[in-house]
């Protein structure tokens, strides 16, 4: 490198100085938005195996592809290496990191873990009640378990999710690590809700590849694959809210973790008796989709209340 | 506090071992996918007792899984003698004490590393059995078995490791850097004489007697209490890990006091 080359490199905003460039909040999340899909899709689609459906590719396999979880906060470590936002742990602008109990903050912790219990085992109730066909008595048996163990099912749910949350927290260091704090800044004026609504559409279409391969709805409904990929956008715009709720009252990603790990490992004692082979095909008509919706409406008039206490707006 | 953990992970030449296991892992995940149990090599394809196909890849990739799990718990052990010698040996705590920090918090701040490292060290693991899982033969029950057994210990593994920590913290914080040492060593000194004599003149039969595949069917037979006691190690241990924090504080506040 010659000393012209040196000073060239100096010069803030010069061509070199491309890492350096002042990006806005839409160009960083834009930035973001790319890398992270890109690295998630290039995963899905040098790991699923070609001409295989969800079901079809094991258990194994599933948790091996279940790793692209991970790129959304990979992304985020690059993002800031880019934009030079730094790497704090805590405060403004950080990675959201820190685990911080004081000022009543625990409850949130408490909250996210208990949140998925409830609002699982509600949604199993009303699809007994939607649909009596998928009630099964000796399902659990089909499923290789007794019912004491069945009974420990939202216990071990908790306990396994939280010491197995890498894969969550990967998703949550991305989401409502980068994104949503950018998204809740450029639509700042407009309130919480559209940044909330984007921030799930964004999200549910990520899940697409996956979606399409028969991932969380199966392939046998009408639709198949596009209604699925916009039940995934519903349903992640109703999470999204529940767990950008928990980060920003703890400005940790911590809680959103938890809470998404708790969601994966599906706690409910129910699930032993719902014999989703006789499940309608309706894929609307889900439980789970209502008492999430319900769950949400309770964490939105609380959030609004809180913020009307502290004098802000929604 | 981040300010404490990141002296410790400076301590523990924290950058430069993030990388190399990052490069481990990407490296295993590569060979892995580049040399999946499908692939039938004459040379490496055997038959277990039920004729069922193993494929050696297989289990070579299941030995390095099983390695890691253990290099990983050295990591975690020798982090926790390096984080408090070094302190010793650069005079820091005396510095440190001289700042407006409360002694706690200097305290806190060795478990929540700890603690961390942990965490991050059993999420490695994962990774690395979900890759291996990921690609062994299908057909291979032996195999699939054999990571299982790994996979069932390493919880169990992990929370010993941190009760180890919860142990060894106290000592060197609370002993100091020379006198730790000479109780660890003398009593993993103890430890292996034990072995040492037990091979020498112990029945060594009862080696003969294991059968994996009655320990598998005994699994199989109590999901409950297997279930149960995997529930509650995390928790039990997470607990004493809290009390032997509590009990060196309590200690460490009453030595201050003597010294003062």
């Amino acid at each position: 490198m010659t000393d012209t080359d040196t000073i060239v490199k100096e010069i803030p905003g010069s061509e070199y100085d491309w890492m350096s460039k002042n990006y806005s909040d839409t160009g960083k999340l834009f930035i973001y938005l790319a890398l992270s899909f890109g690295l998630t899709f290039l995963w899905f689609f040098l790991t699923i195996p070609k001409g295989k459906t969800w079901d079809s590719m094991g258990i194994a396999m599933q948790s091996f592809v279940s790793l692209g979880m991970l790129f959304p906060f990979i992304s985020h470590i690059i993002m800031r290496w880019i934009t030079k936002e730094g790497f704090a742990m805590t405060g403004k602008d950080s990675l959201m990191l820190g685990i911080d109990l004081k000022q009543g903050k625990w409850k949130y912790y408490i909250l996210a873990l208990l949140l998925p219990l409830i609002y699982t085992e509600l949604g199993n109730v009303f699809t007994l009640l939607f649909d009596r066909s998928v009630y099964d008595p000796s399902y659990y048996e089909s499923l290789g378990i007794d019912k004491k163990t069945l009974l420990l099912f939202p216990l071990n749910a908790v306990v396994t999710g939280l010491i197995g949350s890498f894969a969550a927290l990967g998703e949550e260091g991305g989401w409502r690590g980068y994104m949503m704090p950018k998204l809740l800044k450029i639509f700042k004026a407009h309130g919480r809700i559209p940044a909330l609504i984007i921030g799930g559409i964004i999200w549910g279409l990520w899940h697409a590849p996956l979606t399409c391969i028969g991932h969380n709805f199966g392939t046998e409904y009408f639709g198949f694959p596009y209604f699925g990929i916009v039940k995934m956008c519903v349903c992640c715009t109703l999470m999204g809210i529940l767990l950008t709720f928990v980060t920003a009252k703890t400005h940790s990603i911590w809680p959103a973790a938890f809470l998404h790990a708790v969601n994966n490992a599906s706690p409910s004692v129910l699930n032993g008796y719902i014999n989703p082979d006789k499940a309608n095909t309706n894929m609307w008509m889900s439980g789970t989709l209502l008492s999430l919706f319900l769950t949400v409406l309770i964490v939105l008039t609380i959030w609004k209340r809180e913020d009307k206490m502290l004098g802000k707006t929604i | 506090m981040a300010g404490l953990l990141y002296k410790d992970f400076a301590e523990i030449k924290g950058k430069k071992l993030s990388l190399i296991l990052l490069l481990l892992t990407v490296a295993f995940m590569v060979l892995r996918v580049a040399f999946p149990g499908s692939d039938n090599i004459a040379d490496l394809m055997i038959e277990d007792n039920e004729s069922s196909p193993v494929n050696l890849i297989d289990d070579f990739f299941i030995l390095a899984v099983g390695f890691q799990m253990f290099y990983l718990n050295y990591i975690i052990n020798y982090s926790v003698s390096r984080i408090c010698t070094a302190d010793e040996k650069n005079k820091i705590r005396g510095y440190l004490f001289s700042c407006p920090l409360k002694k706690n918090t200097y305290i806190a701040s060795k478990y929540i590393f700890i603690g961390i490292m942990t965490y991050v060290c059993f999420s490695l693991y994962m990774i690395w059995s979900v890759s291996c899982g990921a690609y062994i033969l299908t057909d291979s029950v032996k195999s699939i078995d054999f990571l299982n057994v790994f996979n069932a210990f390493a919880a169990p593994f992990f929370s010993l490791s941190l009760l180890i920590a919860g142990i060894e913290l106290p000592m060197f914080l609370l002993f100091g850097r020379d006198r730790a040492m000479f109780i660890k060593i003398g009593f993993i000194m103890f430890l292996a004489m034990l072995v040492i004599g037990y091979i020498l003149f112990g029945d060594l039969s009862i080696f003969e007697k294991i059968d994996f595949e009655r320990i598998i069917a005994w699994a199989d037979a109590h999901a409950f209490e297997l279930m149960l006691v995997n529930i509650l190690l995390p928790l039990i241990t997470v607990l004493l890990y809290y009390g032997s924090y509590r009990l060196t504080v309590a200690f460490y506040e009453r030595k201050e006091r003597e010294y003062d």
